[in-house]
């Protein structure tokens, strides 16, 4: 197969079968019957000039059109697609973020303005919850291409990287600011010493280390426990949105059904790190594995999921 | 039900070059624009702007015989259109007018 075949056969695969007609195959006729009529005039070396520009101006005339195509799809359908899985992932997100911050601010009676610093407490279980809403509500009931997916799994990696800013170095800073805050208005010291959440992981992996040198397995599982957790929950909205991607309905479905599936999965995986807690507490199983099993679990339910359907319907994921 | 859009015809810099060559050298093949453009037009988009022309009907496209001398592959060639040539011509009467830098 020359290259010139070669690049034919490329492009038959990418473009439509107008572009190779109007596009690629004048380019390449013009390409080839300019390198003979160099060759003909003893002119090797334009001749191969004339190949590799033309060549590359073919892969160009390649990358233009399917730029031009995807920009088509998302400015129609897709587009609207993916807005509609925003919006409502959106919305998800701040629901569930007042839902979390409103009963521990009602209770301790926290002014308005302190209200900011609790917010990031709320963001590693509002974006899961928000990106599974999102995907199960803005793209359930209909066939999701390839690309919209790809979209979704990028927002969601973005949401992953974002609770990790949260669990690591949001949630410690506002907790500290809220105790100042606090200490300025009132003229009190917040009493209580700092959980778990409000330690960085630099220091809570020093105090891991320290309570397993000295001996005291209790509290050194527990310690354990919420290190790996902060690790472990960041990937939730990415797993999340695996297994949404993977078990959506792809046919128009009741309205209900959506909210439903995407309750499902969020409380199925919340369900899985609570019993991960008590698992390990109770047992001497491995801490990492208890905290990452429900994690393991989605990606696994999802690649089992896709691969079910891949080989009952091959067409079925983009 | 919604009224179609009506369709509004634009001419980009690349296009109004591309009419300019056909309207002098008639039948023109994609690479004798580029040589004729004096590399203003290039090799990689010269082809995605015909087709973008030919599809907003500014252009129209054929296979010419393929040359005896240099094997048997047909080449496609370009000729403005009667909706082209009028396009360019209201274009270059009133760009000058409308967009003053033009007509330096």
């Amino acid at each position: 197969m020359t290259l010139h075949e070669r690049l034919r056969a490329v492009a038959v695969r990418l473009c439509s079968a107008r572009a190779i007609e109007r596009l690629i195959d004048p380019a390449l006729t013009d390409v080839e019957l300019e390198h003979r009529e160099a060759l003909a005039q003893g002119r090797p070396w334009r001749s191969r000039w004339i190949r590799v520009a033309g060549y590359f101006a073919v892969l160009m005339i390649i990358a233009v059109r399917g730029y031009d195509r995807t920009l088509a799809a998302w400015r129609g359908h897709e587009g609207r697609a993916l807005a509609r899985a925003v919006g409502f992932g959106g919305a998800a997100f701040l629901a569930t973020a007042f839902l979390l911050i409103s009963p521990s601010a009602i209770r301790g009676g926290v002014p308005p303005n302190q209200l900011p610093y609790l917010f990031p407490q709320a963001i590693p279980l509002a974006i899961p919850v928000g990106i599974a809403w999102g995907i199960f509500y803005g793209l359930g009931g209909r066939p999701v291409s390839v690309g919209l997916k790809s979209a979704m799994l990028a927002l969601a990696f973005a949401g992953s990287a974002g609770s990790l800013a949260a669990t690591a170095w949001m949630i410690p800073a506002a907790g500290h600011a809220f105790r100042e805050s606090v200490r300025l208005t009132t003229g009190k010291e917040v009493t209580g010493t700092p959980g778990g959440v409000e330690i960085t992981i630099h220091e809570l992996r020093r105090r891991l280390d320290v309570l397993t040198r000295s001996g005291r397995p209790r509290e050194a599982r527990n310690m354990a426990f919420v290190y790996h957790l902060r690790w472990a929950l960041p990937c939730a909205p990415f797993v999340l949105a695996l297994f949404a991607l993977a078990v959506m309905p792809r046919r128009p479905v009741r309205p209900w059904i959506p909210a439903v599936a995407a309750c499902g999965a969020c409380c199925s995986y919340y369900f899985f790190l609570a019993a991960a807690d008590m698992v390990t507490h109770q047992t001497l199983l491995p801490v990492a594995a208890c905290v990452w099993f429900p994690n393991l679990a989605f990606v696994v339910a999802s690649a089992a999921t896709m691969t079910a359907e891949n080989r009952l319907c091959p067409y079925a994921h983009g | 039900m919604l009224a179609p859009r009506p369709r509004v015809l634009t001419l980009s810099a690349k296009e109004s070059l591309i009419l300019e060559l056909l309207t002098k050298g008639n039948r023109m093949y994609g690479l004798q624009l580029v040589a004729a453009s004096r590399r203003r037009l290039k090799r990689g988009t010269v082809y995605v702007t015909l087709g973008r022309m030919e599809d907003k009907g500014y252009i129209t496209s054929s296979l010419e015989d393929p040359p005896s001398k240099t094997g048997g592959l047909p080449r496609r060639v370009y000729q403005p259109t009667a909706l082209g040539l009028r396009v360019l011509a209201v274009w270059t009467s009133g760009a000058p007018v409308l967009i003053p830098e033009f007509a330096q």
